[in-house]
C-alpha cells in the first residue's frame, strides 16, 4: 500500500497532537513562565537599586540633587593644587546644578597654543565632563593632611579623598581613600573625573592665558550629538544621542535570528518526545491499525510542529516588543518573513530525521542521545557567532548558509545582521526544501520500520537497508 | 494450502519475512473466508505477529504478496479493519471517551459518529460508568475491553485480534468469547491469533498452525484436531505431533 497521506486523518492526529501537547502542565508552565523570567531579569537591576535605596547607595554618592564632598591632598613639593580652581569647580557646579544646564556641544583644536605636557588623550577623553551630569553634583575641598581627611571619610563628611603622593609629579601616583573597598571602580568616578579636571585646570592655568583656551582645556566634549552618514546605496538613519552601542545594536538581531531557530528544536524535540511516550506506552501500533506510517509522521510533525510554533512565537513577541520599544530592531517586514521561511524549512529538514531517530531509540532517553547530532549540526552556526558579526559576507558566513543542514540558522543570522544578496536566500531556501524532501524520504521509511521495533538500537547498516527497502 | 476462493476476505501468499539473520516468517500462504473465525495459531515468538503485521501492510514482505478484500491492501482498507495488537497501549491520562472518539475518526468516523457508536460499545460490554473516566484509573482487563472497543468503532467487516484474552479473568475472557461468536454470526470475520489452544478449539471455524515462521497445519478446525491427533486428541496434542514435540 503505496499512497498519498489522507489530508483528514493528517489532520486528526495534527489536532490531537497539538491539543495533547499544549494542554500539558509542562507546556503552560513554560509558556507563563519563561517570560516571567525573562521580565523579571529585565527589572532585577531596577529592583536591586530600589532594594539597596536608590541610585546613590549604588554608587556611593549622595543621592541626586545633593552634593557630594570629594576631598583632595596635595602632598606635591610644588604643590600642584590651586584653591582658586577648587573655587572655579564649586562656582562651576553651582552655577550648572542650578540652570540645571546643559552644557553646549563643541570640540575645539587646540593646536600649538597647547604645552607639550598637556597633550594627553586624556584631554579628550568624552567622559570628561568634571563630575557634572544629571545625577551627580560634586564639591571639592581641600585638606590639610591624610589624617584630617581620613577623619572626614570616617565621618561621612565626605564620600572620598584624593591623595596626590609626594612623587606625584613623576609618577601620577593617586591614593584614594574611600568609604569601602571597591568603591571607586564602581562607584565614585565622577569624584576622581572632578578631581582630574581641577588639577588639570590647575596646572593649565600657569601656562595658558587665554581664558577660552583654558575652557576648552577643560572642557573638550561636554556632549556628543552622533549623526550616521549613509554610505553609498544605503538609507541614513539617524539613530540620535540615545542609540545603543554599535556592538548591542549589532548582535540584537542576531538573537532575534535565534528565536526563530529555537523554535526547530522546541518543535522537534516535542515530536522525539512524543514519539518515545507513544512507544513506552505501546499505542503506535494501535495507531497503524488506522493510518499509514507517513500519515502519522505528517499529522505529528504538523500538530507537534504548530505547537512548538506557538511557544516561540509567544517569546519572540515578548522579546520583540521591548527590542521594537527601545528602538534596537530596525528589521523589516521582508527580513522578519525570510526568517520565519528559515525557520518553518529548517523544521521540516529536521523534523522528519529527529522522528526517525525516536523510532529507533529503544527509549526517550536514547531519542534524545541520537538526536543530539542533529541538533548539533543545525546550532552549530551560534558556535562560530563572533565569525558572522565579524563577516556576515564572509566565506564561512556565506558557506554555512547555503549549506542545507546548517542553512536554517545561519541564514537565519545573516538575514539579521544586513542585506543578503537575493541569489544568496534563493539558493539557500531551495537547498533547504530539497534536504527537507530527502529527509521525509529517509525519516519516514526509517520511521516506518523502526516504530515498532523493540531492545536494542538496530545498527547503521540496518537502518541503511531499511532506508532501501521500507 | 489453500487455493484462493471467489469469497476468501483475505489471501496470504508465499509471504517471508526476515529481521536481520532470524527469519521471521517462511513462505506462509493461507486465505481467511468471509465470514468465519480463523485461528492464527502457535507458541509465543512463532511469528504470528509478524504475519499479522505483514498482512495489514504495517511491515513490508521480503518475499510474497496479502490481498485483502480481494486486491492488494489500499488506503481505504484499513478503515475496514480492526485491529488489535498483542503489544497494545493507551493514551493513559485521556479520558476513556476522548481515547475511542480518536480512534474513531481515524477509522473515517466523524466525532459525532464516534462518540455514539463508542457509547454503543460502551454500553454493549457494560462499561459506561468509565466513560469519562481516566484511562489510567481503569483496571488492566478494563483497559483491555476498551482496546477490543476501539477495533469495533465504525462496524469494521474484518477483525485480527492478537492474543485478546491476555490478561482477563474468566469472566471478562467469557464475555469477550460471547461477543466475538456474536460478531461471527452477524457476518464479520475474524482472524484471531493466540496461544491457547483451547479457547481457539472452542470458537475458531478454522485454523492455522504457525511455528518456527513456518505454517504447518491449516484447515477446519475439527479436521485438523482429528488428522492430526486423533478422535479423543485435542488440538493442543494435535500441534505437538506435528511439530514432534
Amino acid at each position: 500500500m503505496r499512497s498519498r497521506p489522507q489530508g483528514r486523518r493528517v489532520a486528526t492526529v495534527a489536532r490531537r497532537e497539538f491539543v495533547a501537547t499544549v494542554s500539558r502542565p509542562g507546556y503552560i508552565a513554560t509558556l507563563l513562565l519563561l517570560p516571567l523570567l525573562m521580565a523579571l531579569i529585565a527589572v532585577l537591576p531596577a529592583i536591586a537599586v530600589a532594594l539597596a535605596g536608590g541610585t546613590s547607595e549604588i554608587v556611593g554618592l549622595k543621592p541626586p540633587g545633593e552634593i557630594s564632598l570629594i576631598g583632595v591632598v596635595d602632598l606635591t613639593a610644588r604643590g600642584v593644587v590651586d584653591d582658586a580652581q577648587i573655587a572655579w569647580h564649586n562656582a562651576d557646579q553651582e552655577a550648572a546644578d542650578a540652570e540645571e544646564r546643559q552644557l553646549p556641544g563643541s570640540e575645539e583644536v587646540l593646536g600649538d597654543k597647547l604645552p607639550e605636557f598637556l597633550k594627553d588623550k586624556q584631554l579628550t577623553d568624552r567622559r570628561d565632563y568634571g563630575g557634572f551630569d544629571e545625577h551627580w553634583r560634586i564639591a571639592l575641598q581641600r585638606y590639610a593632611d591624610v589624617d584630617v581627611a581620613r577623619e572626614a571619610v570616617r565621618s561621612g563628611e565626605a564620600s572620598a579623598v584624593y591623595v596626590l603622593d609626594a612623587d606625584w609629579m613623576e609618577t601620577a601616583h593617586v591614593t584614594a581613600l574611600l568609604p569601602e573597598r571597591g568603591a571607586m571602580s564602581r562607584a565614585l568616578y565622577p569624584g576622581k573625573v572632578a578631581v582630574a579636571r581641577m588639577v588639570r585646570k590647575s596646572l593649565a592655568a600657569r601656562f595658558v592665558t587665554d581664558d577660552a583656551v583654558l575652557e576648552r582645556l577643560v572642557r573638550v566634549m561636554e556632549t556628543t550629538d552622533e549623526t550616521v552618514v549613509a554610505t553609498e546605496g544605503e538609507d541614513a538613519e539617524d539613530d540620535g544621542p540615545n542609540g545603543l552601542d554599535e556592538g548591542i545594536a549589532m548582535i540584537l538581531p542576531v538573537l532575534f535570528a535565534s528565536f526563530f531557530s529555537l523554535s526547530i528544536f522546541v518543535a522537534s524535540g516535542y515530536l522525539l518526545d512524543g514519539i518515545g511516550e507513544e512507544k513506552e506506552n505501546r499505542v503506535l501500533e494501535v495507531l497503524l491499525a488506522s493510518l499509514t506510517p507517513e500519515e502519522l509522521l505528517l499529522g505529528k510533525m504538523i500538530g507537534l510542529g504548530g505547537a512548538g510554533l506557538l511557544q516561540t512565537s509567544v517569546l519572540l513577541v515578548l522579546g520583540l516588543i521591548p527590542m521594537l520599544a527601545m528602538g534596537a530592531l530596525s528589521l523589516g517586514v521582508a527580513t522578519i518573513a525570510g526568517m520565519a521561511l528559515c525557520a518553518a524549512l529548517g523544521y521540516a529538514e529536521y523534523a522528519s530525521v529527529m522522528a526517525a531517530s525516536g523510532a529507533v531509540a529503544g527509549n526517550r532517553q536514547e531519542g534524545r542521545q541520537i538526536s543530539a547530532v542533529f541538533t548539533l549540526t543545525a546550532s552549530s552556526p551560534m558556535f562560530v557567532l563572533p565569525v558572522f558579526l565579524a563577516a556576515p559576507d564572509g566565506a564561512v558566513s556565506v558557506f554555512l548558509s547555503l549549506f542545507p543542514p546548517t542553512a536554517p540558522m545561519a541564514m537565519t543570522m545573516r538575514l539579521g545582521l544586513g542585506d543578503v544578496p537575493l541569489w544568496h536566500v534563493a539558493v539557500a531556501v531551495v537547498g533547504m526544501a530539497a534536504a527537507a524532501w530527502l529527509s521525509w524520504r529517509v525519516g519516514s521509511r526509517v520511521f516506518r520500520v523502526g516504530i515498532l521495533m523493540t531492545g536494542a538500537r538496530p545498527p547503521l547498516r540496518q537502518i541503511w537497508a531499511w532506508i532501501r527497502t521500507a | 494450502m489453500n487455493a484462493p476462493l471467489a469469497a476468501d476476505l483475505l489471501d496470504v501468499r508465499g509471504v517471508s519475512k526476515a529481521f536481520r539473520s532470524t527469519k521471521a516468517v517462511d513462505d506462509v500462504s493461507f486465505a481467511v473466508r468471509e465470514g468465519e473465525v480463523f485461528g492464527l495459531l502457535g507458541p509465543n515468538g512463532a511469528g504470528k505477529s509478524t504475519l499479522i503485521r505483514i498482512m495489514l501492510d504495517i511491515y513490508r514482505p521480503d518475499a510474497g504478496s496479502v490481498l485483502v478484500f480481494g486486491h492488494p491492501m489500499e488506503r481505504a482498507d484499513l478503515d475496514r479493519i480492526g485491529y488489535l495488537p498483542e503489544e497494545r497501549g493507551l493514551y493513559k491520562k485521556r479520558r476513556v471517551i476522548q481515547v475511542l472518539r480518536y480512534l474513531g475518526q481515524l477509522k473515517g468516523l466523524t466525532a459525532q459518529g464516534a462518540t455514539e457508536s463508542a457509547d454503543r460499545w460502551l454500553a454493549r460490554l457494560g462499561m459506561q460508568e468509565y466513560r469519562d473516566s481516566k484511562v489510567q484509573t481503569l483496571s488492566k482487563g478494563n483497559q483491555q475491553k476498551i482496546q477490543l472497543i476501539g477495533t469495533l468503532l465504525g462496524d469494521p467487516p474484518l477483525l485480527v485480534w492478537d492474543e485478546p484474552f491476555s490478561g482477563l479473568d474468566p469472566v471478562n475472557a467469557n464475555q469477550v468469547r460471547d461477543l466475538l461468536l456474536e460478531l461471527r454470526d452477524a457476518g464479520t470475520t475474524v482472524i484471531l491469533s493466540t496461544h491457547l489452544m483451547s479457547q481457539a478449539e472452542a470458537i475458531c471455524d478454522r485454523v492455522g498452525l504457525v511455528h518456527g515462521g513456518r505454517l504447518v497445519i491449516c484447515g477446519p478446525t475439527e479436521e485438523v484436531r482429528v488428522s492430526h491427533g486423533g478422535p479423543q486428541a485435542t488440538l493442543e496434542q494435535a500441534f505437538l505431533t506435528v511439530v514432534g514435540a
